[in-house]
């Protein structure tokens, strides 16, 4: 028995090495790998299966905080026009006539006092995450799920990044949405600093939701952020007179900064959750 | 093989689990222990939605923890508080479970027929789950255990709600299930196991009090159960396991250590023990 024994190749031991490794730790799969296998596999609607009527009311919540701002804003831009406008033709008659100072002088008041729309901006910027999240919270522990997804061959901690990433995602549209309403409304208030403060307060609160959800269990998990957010939204709006004009003078460009700052940091984190293995206790 | 080894585990201060050391191989496995005495735990142990304080769960030597996604796709598992959505149907429900069980696309369909057909529930597949009784939803919860046709199966207080007809249903389907499956119940319903386990573990102390074949534990009790009418007088070292009814009276199951004679006249008798009778002697006050 003389027979020559073949020994792998430097290439093939590396390539066996590499196998074995791979198979022997756990993968850690990030938030966008997970993006694109939940939109091909899972797709949007098991993403929140369950949980559509949690997305519907915390949508309508959401409008019915932003509508107000909403209307502040088309309301002033419509006196505006007004004021530019048919003054004389009103003048006919006294009913529109009385309307149309009534119009005038709230415009007015918007116009004067744009800059607390600003602190307004901040308090609302989060609340559809807020509302959404915390109603989602809310279902899978009434219903009981929670253990049951854990389990599941699809890690839970991925389906519930995907699910933040999509409300970050949806409250960055009402954001953007209001920033350029207000671009449009033409108010004495920078379009930039109002995007940049809706970034700023909506992935602030995201970051915040997100470590909670790290480090704290039920209820404290769901209850912490939005009690802080109330207490914080309460300070603000009481002292608005002093609040207001300083974000006012804050540079539009330092303010979209950090907006976008925080942006990035919440999918970093975002990111960083996604690739730690199954919560467990 | 899944293998615990010196497990031990504390919740909320409590000592739970303490050098726990269990082997599982394919067929039934049945956790018996009353209420609080770390069944569910050991479970979740194993279905990794907790981990060990101490030692180690292992499949084929591999910790289930690391494996991660591998080793979830290995197990089904029915929590002993099963929760649903009430109002999708159960065939919506299993779809979903399959999605997250990464079941391919085009076995979703036929998957969930199969499935529905064998708990009975292809009638009720397309009503919402607010309207099928407590038994129909453990088993939707059964199916949804199968829906990926894990190895090992964890079932927490399956037959919890379920009436006569359907327990019997649900231990010809894990009977069915044992030939190539790791089947693990915790359970404190001795009825539930003793004509499918292959092996019960019994826990106590937080740990392993008795870990053998239903036949082997109850060999050990063999000439120490005895039928004693209900004003018989127990001596030193008699227990009383239970009350039956004998020929329409009210009679004793007693174990001894020591034999008594047996005798028509006095209405005592010697009986074949059972795994209930371990079970109480197991877990006497």
């Amino acid at each position: 028995m003389n027979e020559q024994i073949p020994y792998p190749t430097e290439a093939e031991r590396e390539r066996s090495i590499r196998h074995i490794v791979a198979m022997g730790v756990p993968r850690r799969v990030g938030l966008w790998a997970s993006l694109v296998d939940v939109v091909r596999s899972l797709g949007v609607r098991s993403l929140f299966f369950g949980v559509g009527d949690c997305v519907f009311l915390g949508l309508m919540t959401a409008f019915v905080a932003w509508a107000p701002l909403f209307a502040a804003l088309f309301g002033a831009a419509g006196a505006s026009r007004m004021r530019a406008g048919s003054f004389a033709d009103a003048a006919a008659s006294p009913t529109a006539m009385a309307q149309m100072t009534m119009m005038q002088e709230r415009a007015l008041w918007i116009a004067h006092h744009a800059d607390v729309l600003l602190v307004a901006v901040f308090l609302v910027s989060p609340l559809l995450h807020m509302a959404i999240s915390l109603l989602m919270m809310l279902r899978e522990r009434e219903v009981r799920m929670l253990d049951l997804l854990r389990t599941c061959r699809w890690s839970f901690r991925q389906i519930a990044a995907i699910r933040m990433l999509a409300l970050g995602a949806m409250s960055t549209v009402m954001c953007v949405a209001f920033g350029v309403a207000v671009g449009v409304a033409g108010l004495r208030l920078d379009a930039v600093t109002v995007l940049g403060v809706s970034f700023s307060s909506l992935f602030v609160f995201a970051l915040g939701q997100l470590a909670v959800e790290r480090h704290c269990a039920w209820p404290a998990s769901a209850l912490v952020m939005p009690a802080i957010w109330l207490v914080l939204g309460t300070v603000l709006w009481l002292t608005r007179a002093a609040v207001a004009p300083w974000l006012a003078q804050l540079p539009p460009a330092v303010c979209l900064a950090v907006g976008l700052a925080s942006a990035a940091v919440y999918l970093a984190s975002l990111n960083a959750y996604c690739r730690k293995p199954v919560a467990i206790a | 093989m899944l293998t615990v080894e010196h497990v031990g585990k504390e919740l909320s201060g409590k000592l739970i689990l303490h050098d726990v050391n269990l082997e599982f191989e394919r067929g039934v496995y049945g956790l018996l222990a009353p209420n609080g005495a770390g069944k569910t735990t050991l479970i979740k142990l194993l279905a990794t939605l907790l981990t060990p304080d101490a030692g180690a769960i292992r499949w084929d030597g591999e910790d289930i923890v690391g494996m991660g996604e591998r080793y979830r796709s290995l197990i089904g598992y029915l929590p002993q508080d099963f929760g649903y959505y009430p109002n999708h149907s159960p065939r919506r429900f299993l779809k979903y479970i399959a999605t997250l069980q990464g079941v391919p696309r085009d076995e979703i369909a036929p998957r969930i027929d199969e499935l529905l057909a064998m708990v009975h529930l292809s009638d009720q597949a397309d009503r919402k789950m607010r309207t099928l009784s407590g038994g129909m939803i453990r088993r939707v919860g059964i199916a949804q255990a199968l829906i990926h046709r894990p190895r090992i199966l964890l079932l927490d207080e399956p037959t919890a709600g379920l009436d006569p007809k359907e327990r019997v249903r649900f231990r010809n389907i894990v009977h069915n299930l044992a030939a190539d499956h790791i089947v693990v119940i915790a359970t404190h319903i001795v009825s539930d196991l003793e004509t499918i386990a292959d092996r019960i573990v019994m826990l106590g102390d937080a740990t392993v009090r008795e870990a053998d074949e239903p036949a082997a534990i109850c060999e050990r009790l063999e000439g120490r159960i005895y039928e004693v009418p209900s004003g018989y007088v127990l001596h030193d070292g008699q227990l009383k396991l239970s009350e039956i009814q004998r020929g329409g009276e009210t009679a004793k199951r007693i174990y001894s250590p020591d034999p008594i004679p047996e005798s028509a006249d006095r209405g005592i008798e010697s009986v074949h023990p059972g795994l209930e009778d371990a079970f109480l002697l197991t877990y006497r006050d």
